[in-house]
């Protein structure tokens, strides 16, 4: 795991990416004093040991069939859920349709991953145990105590010692294999990443007059549009063109930053991303999200971190997760669900004074590509059944 | 003076109305051949011989689109042809069918017959059989007699065509169905020699007693192929079965007429070009992806286009001078290429072309400076100054350099040695080496000047630490980067002789004979005189005597010197 042991060593994050070549390629210096990236990979922030002896002593997160079985612990009535479900279910080829039905757990057979507060699950949720995480000090104290925006929590200390690190996300599903670094999740998600343009997140830099220290610059965030291109090893080939969506507005985020000895920090900014995982369409929805990004020629890495709303969390994972629940995905959504609100630590309900966002941390590297706007006419953004409800007069919301 | 010569200045005036050049040249017969462009006439050669030449893949694709629209696909794959005085279009001469690529070829007429005989494409048949399950000769025969006069580019015989009729009935009698019968005639055709092999045939010269010289047809051919790649379309037939093609009025009218469609002669112009800039190399052109990750398959594929896309807007669409292809900053990137230029390309797509201007302090002006000329001519892991410098030499300015000796030791140049900081480090220590020296003196100094461009064509100031030199000189001027070196070869006065040579030799097929000169140093100054376009030279080369010069007599043997000088 070279970049954990860069960012664990340096204590901050990981600096300039090796030269490939014994003849470094020079660039012009980009005009209007603007850079731009383009994110291609993402994944939770894991401090992972060994084993998962630190973080998981008690083991791997408890599957949702394994709280089927303790739901309907007798073979009797084992085999009248399984008759039922299979019969409402059509046959798969080659035999009886996988376990999905073993979601349906609610007291009247609700699919209990779209309805999970129906049941409790009997296995504990098998949180991380470890001190020690990746992430930042987003609500400014170092003990975890309650604020304005933020609800009592505990804390981690970053691999390199800093203390007051906030990362609950990494709390509640570090010891779910599918998210660990090679977990299927993971896996799955990062060749979507950079292959559907839903995740296709640009980042624009601008006012930059010196890429090692400039204390004012401004990022902006983008959803672009265009494909990534890949070199023999699969590396996406920087300073291609990327164009911004102009669709979706929604997607654009500005934020303050500043650049000190070659690295990018950036934020807070709240702040909604596109997202396509496991096939499904979702958002992310960030408070106060940060950027903490080492620049090197040709791309940047670092730490993307922020309470992300909870809802919108869940309905992502949910979406995504439900057809692999207990193959693939291993995970069990009655106690993920009860975890996340019970974990989270951000912008508390003003009525309930439930926190409504978890703090999470995700690694993340970028290319340097170039940002263009698209021009008025390019196709590709013209929304056909805008074009013919305009035609029609016809308001499109 | 004899008679036979007294005829030929009878006919000279007639059709030129120039009575003094050719009382000049009688005055001396044994000047006829040699005589300079001093006045600005054409002066006549000899010729060459009729070619017989193979097909390439462009043209016999051009060709089965042209017969039978863009819809009907052509899917063969033409064996490689050796190069002849760097040249495909020479090499073509001397090609063969072997057994394996007529399989390819029966193959690709099977698919393409059954393509035009199917129901979507009915239209392409002009009648219709009184009966579909049985012969219809007449339908059949006026359709492989339009088909075969496209495709042999000239009418078929009466014993042609009856044998492709008498073909297209016993299939149709076979399978009781009319269009398999003439989808088996129409494979025929297509794999015929007469399709196949361009082969010009003569006839007797009336203007010159046992001469001989190319017919209407082969005229016709010589014509289209080099404007417009192509087999000639209709009217150009018929432009030379009516006689046309021998006057000069007809003959420009033909010519005006190609000449005005800008598309096809871009696919005229382009194919001139992939021959002489050896564009096949592209298709074997990989890097090294550990230390050019960046270079895709895509990036060599948009290279070679984007050559072809900067001569066509150069020398077809903006009609400029032919010299500032290599000082030009108006070029055209794809949004793989911008990856090496480093620079935005607001394109709708990953295909799409975009033009571009560079800017007036970018490293690169020229075509020599774009990533197809660097890249192709590097190796896979660095750059190569011999290759890029031999292959200026070479491709425009007609220089041959010899090539290395089997047993040559590249160990300096592959030398990781930090002693030799830069390529003009190594290429010199290289260049020690007696054995070496001699070329690498024509070749290095020049491809040094492109050493600001590595072997992907991405731009550098170091190589390693050192900053690069890319200095030189190119026969007397002075240059201090790539760039100026491309102006420096936009000031060598061998660049514009090189390509009238070049073009001339493509243009008819073979090589020249020395007695040619004078009329290549006519079209150097006709070339001059219109400001070096490119098109005005095409249009002097195909309105010229010496493109349709065949230079035997009726015996097939090649005319004497002194044999037309007596007559």
């Amino acid at each position: 795991m070279a970049g954990s042991d860069i960012l664990r060593a340096g204590g901050s994050i990981a600096l300039a990416l090796l030269a490939i070549s014994a003849w470094a390629t020079e660039a012009p210096v980009p005009e209007g004093k603007s850079i731009g990236f383009a994110l291609v990979t993402w994944a939770p922030a894991f401090n992972e040991t060994p084993g998962a002896a630190d973080e998981c002593p008690s083991g791997m997160q408890h599957l949702n069939k394994e709280n089927w079985a303790l739901q309907f612990p007798t073979v009797e009535q084992q085999d009248e859920e399984t008759k039922h479900y299979v019969q409402l279910g059509p046959d798969t080829p080659g035999g009886p349709i996988p376990e999905v039905y073993k979601q349906n757990r609610g007291p009247h057979g609700e699919n209990t991953t779209y309805n999970p507060w129906l049941v409790k699950d009997a296995l504990p949720l098998l949180e991380v145990q470890s001190k020690i995480a990746y992430g930042l000090n987003l609500d400014g104290t170092v003990d975890g105590h309650a604020t304005p925006t933020s609800c009592t929590h505990q804390k981690f200390v970053s691999p390199a010692g800093e203390p007051g690190v906030d990362n609950q996300l990494y709390r509640l599903i570090g010891c779910w294999p599918g998210w660990r670094k090679s977990g299927f999740n993971v896996s799955f998600h990062k060749g979507q990443f950079v292959e559907h343009t839903l995740n296709r997140i640009l980042i624009e830099v601008t006012g930059v007059d010196n890429e090692q220290n400039d204390d004012h610059v401004e990022v902006t965030i983008y959803k672009g549009i265009d494909q990534l291109t890949f070199d023999g090893a699969s590396k996406p080939v920087p300073w291609l063109t990327q164009r911004i969506d102009t669709r979706f507005p929604q997607y654009i985020t500005k934020m303050p930053g500043k650049i000190v000895n070659g690295v990018l920090e950036a934020g807070p900014a709240n702040t909604r991303l596109p997202l396509f995982q496991m096939n499904a369409e979702a958002e992310r929805l960030f408070r106060g999200m940060r950027l903490k990004l080492s620049l090197s020629n040709d791309g940047a890495e670092g730490l993307l971190t922020g309470y992300e709303d909870v809802n919108e969390w869940w309905r992502g994972i949910r979406n995504s997760y439900v057809e692999v629940v207990d193959t693939d995905g291993l995970w069990s959504p009655p106690s993920t669900y009860e975890g996340v609100h019970r974990l989270a630590d951000g912008y508390p309900d003003p009525k309930t004074g439930q926190c409504t966002a978890i703090s999470a941390v995700y690694k993340v590297t970028a290319v340097r590509v170039f940002l263009v706007q698209p021009p008025k006419n390019d196709p590709l953004l013209i929304d056909p059944i805008t074009v013919l409800a305009k035609e029609r007069g016809i308001a499109v919301r | 003076m004899s008679d036979r010569y007294s005829i030929r200045l009878h006919v000279t005036r007639r059709v030129l109305g120039t009575i003094l050049v050719f009382v000049g040249f009688g005055s001396n017969a044994g000047n006829l051949v040699g005589q300079s462009s001093d006045t600005g006439v054409e002066p006549p050669i000899m010729g060459g011989a009729p070619t017989m030449r193979l097909m390439d893949e462009q043209q016999y694709t051009n060709a089965i689109s042209d017969v039978f629209g863009t819809d009907i696909k052509n899917t063969v794959r033409f064996p490689p042809v050796r190069r002849t005085d760097g040249l495909v279009a020479l090499g073509a001469t001397t090609a063969v069918v072997t057994s394996g690529a007529l399989e390819t070829f029966e193959a690709a007429a099977r698919d393409i017959a059954a393509h035009v005989v199917d129901e979507q494409h009915r239209l392409l048949i002009p009648c219709r059989p009184a009966n579909v399950k049985q012969p219809d000769d007449a339908c059949a025969r006026e359709f492989l007699g339009r088909v075969g006069r496209l495709l042999y580019r000239r009418p078929l015989s009466a014993d042609e065509l009856n044998v492709r009729v008498a073909a297209a009935q016993s299939a149709s009698e076979k399978l009781n169905n009319f269009y398999g019968g003439l989808q088996s005639a129409l494979s025929g055709l297509l794999v015929a020699p007469e399709f196949l092999f361009l082969t010009e045939a003569t006839e007797p010269d009336p203007t010159l007693s046992g001469a001989v010289r190319l017919d209407g047809y082969s005229r016709a051919t010589r014509l289209s192929l080099l404007l417009w790649n192509t087999i000639p379309d209709e009217e150009l037939l018929r432009a030379a079965g009516a006689g046309e093609l021998y006057t000069q009025r007809g003959l420009t009218r033909q010519v005006d007429r190609l000449l005005a469609s800008p598309l096809r002669v871009q696919a005229g112009v382009r194919a001139f070009f992939d021959d002489l800039m050896v564009m096949e190399a592209f298709g074997d052109l990989t890097k090294d992806s550990t230390i050019y990750p960046t270079f895709s398959l895509k990036i060599a594929s948009d290279a070679k286009e984007q050559a072809l896309r900067i001569i066509v807007d150069q020398l077809v669409t903006r009609n400029g001078d032919y010299r500032d292809l290599f000082t030009t900053r108006h070029i055209f990137l794809t949004q793989a290429l911008g990856t090496i230029y480093r620079v935005p390309v607001q394109a709708a797509g990953a295909t799409e072309w975009v033009p571009y201007e560079l800017s007036e302090n970018d490293p690169r002006a020229g075509l020599l400076t774009q990533v197809g000329y660097l890249a192709v001519n590097a190796q896979p892991g660095r750059t190569s100054p011999t290759r890029r410098g031999r292959s200026l030499r070479e491709v425009f300015m007609c220089q041959k350099i010899p090539d290395p000796p089997p047993n040559v030791s590249f160990t300096i140049i592959e030398d990781p040695n930090a002693k030799y900081a830069t390529m003009r480090d190594r290429a010199t220590a290289h260049s020690t080496d007696k054995t070496c020296a001699g070329c690498h003196r024509l070749t290095d100094p020049i491809g040094l000047g492109f050493e600001n461009f590595d072997g992907a064509a991405q731009f550098r100031i170091r190589e390693g630490n050192a900053i690069i030199d890319a200095s030189g000189e190119l026969d007397g001027i002075s240059f201090h980067d790539g760039k100026g070196l491309g102006q420096a070869v936009h000031d060598n006065p061998n660049i514009p002789p090189c390509i009238v040579k070049r073009l001339y030799q493509y243009a008819v097929g073979r090589n020249l004979s020395k007695d040619e000169k004078p009329v290549l140093a006519y079209f150097e100054q006709r070339f001059a005189d219109q400001q070096y376009k490119f098109i005005a030279l095409l249009r002097t080369l195909v309105t010229s005597k010496a493109f349709y010069q065949v230079g035997v007599d009726a015996t097939d043997k090649p005319r004497s010197v002194t044999a037309l000088n007596g007559q």
